[in-house]
């Protein structure tokens, strides 16, 4: 026979467990909550669910083989990941990709910035109880996905990049779609702010929430929109341009206190700059080489053309594939600014044709290490809009 | 102003703490023993010049022929400055007292966990020094040389009583 004190719990100090299988961590997230009532007291991630120890397969693939890799780890973002990746094994080697290359690979960035965000937006949306913005983000997120299907031959896992440029060259369809797109995109956004910047419930379910200052920020090694929102203004693009980056005008939107709507606003306003910054690349895209073989052939393959029509061409292609590059002895680090944040890709190299070891800095990881300082005394059901506001990918926080 | 500001300021204020300098590609590598550690964050922390003040990334490469074959490289950022450096050392896997910064920089704190995960390296100082990535009862070390890349433990020696998750009591308990 129960009595009535037996059904009594604890609610100083519940615990509860968030994860691995629930909706609104993304993935495979685990938070381990510690409740006082309905208020957050302890909010501890538990990660490496869907760990597979990328860094160490890197070790046993060539330069080429490891980029596929890097497609797997920020998989919504995956052109990012590439140009990062490339970028160190290019500075490794001492290579520079022409220019036609490199505004190729800044339109690829931002298509997946954008499409990135997009799909943030609208699974944040339905976290905080927004179905619609859902459908709507989709929809726009297909035809990025259409056009590097279109360029790359490939919608999730490009790896379009070689060392020293691009796989094959662009074709007047890709232009004619991303031009669509430019046209198209910016009342698409327009149509996403109309559902909830200035929607009552949106307000009231973001403002003065997650809070975190931009020391604090710094401190636990932030970057991207979740700094950005703290009113930091920290961006690679901007701090060290790389891939012709300076070429381009573009402007950083900043947030100031460092809530959850600060970074959604960062993240809508960021989508039309980097509209701003395909529609600039796109229309003065240079002529020219799409592969900087003739001055670097010992690190660099030869373009397709060639490599079928000449005879060293032929050598130096098998060679590359059989053998794959092989980088002076060094260590190199670059990062680039991803969707999520800084990217970063430290390479040593023994001389081999295989990475000796490969880095890699994800942003996801130290952004939700700061989930405790951010939801510390809020309810638990605004942990759920917290977590979606740093814009965790876990293929990319565990690796 | 550039990094190599930073670098003859490094120098002239802590010549002890230098051991060797190297750049390569571009970057700068500063060498310096794993007791200094500390002290040489807490300067490039402080110091009004260089105020490095993100640890941008902590890690380690294994060099299994070198008697300490452990490199532990931290990645220190100054957003005021643009200045980035980096910071090496040396140590051996079983070294009882490396440092950890994680009183300094909160992002150590994950940092340093992933190495313990990775290379078995203990640090001395750090709140909760505990598997990351792997489950908490993974044997060996996963990005040491040594670690064969394909290999799995037979199936039978799989306990499953005892899942590799961590235990709710034991994180509940603590304040």
């Amino acid at each position: 026979m129960f009595e009535y004190k037996d059904f009594l719990i604890e609610t100083d100090k519940f615990p509860l467990n968030v994860g691995p299988s629930h909706p609104a961590t993304h993935g495979v997230l685990r938070v381990l909550v510690q409740l006082d009532g309905e208020v957050v007291v302890n909010a501890e991630p538990i990660i490496g669910y869907l760990h597979t120890s990328m860094e160490k397969y890197a070790e046993s693939r060539t330069y080429h083989q490891a980029e596929t890799i890097t497609d797997r780890m920020d998989y919504v973002s995956a052109a990012s990941n590439n140009l990062g990746y490339i970028l160190a094994v290019e500075k490794l080697c001492g290579v520079k990709a022409p220019k036609r290359a490199e505004y190729v690979r800044v339109i690829l960035a931002e298509f997946t910035r954008i499409s990135s965000h997009l799909v943030w937006l609208g699974t944040h949306a339905v976290d905080i109880g927004a179905l619609t913005e859902f459908l709507y983000c989709f929809r726009e997120r297909e035809l990025i996905l259409d056009i590097i299907e279109t360029v790359t031959g490939s919608r999730m896992t490009p790896s379009f990049y070689r060392v020293g440029g691009l796989a094959m060259d662009i074709h007047k369809d890709f232009i004619d779609k991303t031009r669509n797109f430019i046209k198209i995109f910016p009342e698409k956004v327009s149509e996403y702010e109309a559902l909830l910047t200035k929607n009552k419930i949106w307000l009231e379910r973001t403002k003065n929430l997650g809070i975190i200052s931009a020391e604090d920020a710094v401190n636990f090694a932030l970057t991207g929109p979740s700094l950005r929102g703290s009113g930091l203004k920290y961006d690679i693009r901007k701090t060290n341009p790389y891939s012709s980056y300076e070429d381009f005008d573009f402007e950083i939107p900043l947030g100031d206190t460092g809530d959850v709507y600060d970074r959604y606003f960062v993240r809508i306003e960021e989508m039309r700059q980097s509209l701003k910054i395909i529609n600039q690349a796109i229309e003065n895209i240079p002529a020219g080489e799409y592969l900087s073989y003739d001055e670097y052939p010992r690190y660099v393959i030869p373009p397709k053309k060639r490599a079928l029509t000449t005879m060293e061409g032929m050598i130096s292609l098998f060679k590359y594939g059989m053998e794959g590059i092989k980088p002076p002895k060094g260590e190199a680090y670059h990062s680039v600014e991803n969707p999520r944040g800084e990217l970063g890709f430290y390479l040593v190299s023994d001389g081999s044709a295989f990475p000796y070891r490969m880095r890699v800095r994800p942003p996801s990881f130290c952004n939700i290490s700061a989930l405790c300082k951010m939801t510390k005394g809020h309810l638990l059901a605004d942990l759920v809009a917290i977590m979606g506001s740093v814009d965790i990918l876990l293929g990319e926080v565990d690796r | 102003m550039d990094v190599l500001f930073a670098l003859s300021a490094i120098k002239e204020s802590m010549p002890k703490l230098v051991s060797s300098v190297e750049t390569s590609n571009g970057d700068v590598h500063i060498f310096t023993g794993k007791e200094n550690i500390i002290d040489f964050a807490k300067f490039l922390k402080d110091d009004s010049r260089l105020q490095f003040d993100m640890l941008s990334d902590l890690f380690a490469v294994d060099y299994p022929k070198k008697p300490e074959r452990i490199e532990v490289i931290y990645n220190f950022y100054s957003t005021k400055n643009n200045f980035r450096i980096f910071v090496k050392s040396r140590s051996k896997i079983n070294e009882p007292d490396y440092p950890s910064l994680t009183p300094l920089y909160n992002s150590a704190n994950w940092f340093e966990r992933e190495v313990y995960d990775m290379f078995g390296l203990k640090f001395k100082g750090h709140p909760d020094l505990k598997r990351i990535l792997n489950p908490g009862d993974w044997e060996g070390h996963p990005l040491l040389k040594d670690y064969p890349l394909r290999q799995r433990p037979p199936v039978e020696t799989i306990n499953f009583d005892t899942p590799g998750y961590v235990e709710m009591d034991e994180i509940t308990q603590k304040p």
